[in-house]
């Protein structure tokens, strides 16, 4: 008794078919991945974290306040308002 | 022309979960051969085609991945790491999964370049260690994934996880069975 389901059932019976439909979702997962992974460079749940200094760290108890450190370059130059450490003599 | 490491971290990361869903579908597909479980949906020959086709999609991509973390200066992995596993400062074992992973997918390939070599028996042993490989690619992801850290995605990488868990033991059961049928024919 042969209890195989005939190959007449079958959606689909072409191979280049079923081979464009795979390399569809693959691509389709990397092309979006990659828009994904453009606008959420980081997240704050992923498992590993950096540290601030730039070496990765498994993620502790304490979540560290700045998740994977990647500097964003701006032109602004930071100030501040404290007094100076060091003196000058005054002429 | 040269990569800045936020385009490289994105590469990495989306080549990573791309290279993890063609080796799902090679997974799934060569575990669907003997129990014939795609059957509704292409025939076994067009099942049989997509799974050897899917190593040429999820090879470049798991290469790009490798190639990527290597050259992400913040993620500190080197060239030794993928010789000797779990060496990694921080999250050794998330890390050195991917690295088991790799190793044991090299394995697999080389034993299909040279099938013709190989007993039968040896071929499939060697072909069966696809499945660790898959397991220990999957829990690198869940472990070290930047993305799979999502819960949308950590959803689908788990059902897809089912999918394959569900028809690895339904080709068991059919592994199971043909003896028992064989048997019962003979006698």
């Amino acid at each position: 008794m042969n209890d195989r389901p005939s190959n007449k059932t079958s959606l689909i019976r072409s191979k280049t078919t079923l081979r464009a439909l795979v390399t569809g979702i693959t691509f389709t997962t990397f092309t979006g991945m990659s828009a994904f992974a453009a606008s959420h460079i980081q997240n704050s749940a992923a498992p590993l974290q950096p540290t601030a200094d730039g070496t990765n760290a498994a993620a502790t108890a304490t979540p560290a306040p700045t998740a994977r450190t990647r500097t964003t370059i701006t032109n602004q130059v930071p100030t501040t308002t404290a007094a100076p450490r060091t003196r000058t003599r005054r002429s | 022309m040269t990569l800045d490491p936020q385009t490289i971290w994105i590469l990495a990361r989306a080549t990573g979960v791309a290279s993890l869903v063609a080796l799902a579908i090679s997974m799934l597909t060569g575990i669907a051969l003997r129990p014939r479980l795609l059957q509704p949906i292409a025939t076994n020959s067009v099942v049989s085609d997509v799974h050897s086709y899917a190593t040429a999609l999820w090879l470049p991509f798991g290469l790009a991945h490798v190639v990527g973390i290597l050259l992400d200066p913040y993620a500190h992995v080197g060239l030794f790491d993928l010789i000797v596993p779990f060496q990694v400062s921080y999250g050794a074992l998330a890390i050195g999964l991917g690295t088991v992973s790799v190793q044991l997918v090299l394995v697999v390939i080389l034993a299909a370049w040279s099938r013709d070599r190989l007993t039968p028996s040896q071929w499939m042993g060697f072909h069966r260690l696809s499945y660790l490989a898959f397991g220990a690619a999957f829990l690198h992801s869940i472990l070290s994934g930047t993305d799979l850290a999502y819960p949308w995605l950590t959803g689908v990488a788990w059902v897809v996880a089912a999918i394959l868990a569900i028809a690895s033991w339904k080709r068991m059961l059919h592994a199971f069975r043909q003896p028992a049928v064989a048997r019962a024919q003979r006698s």
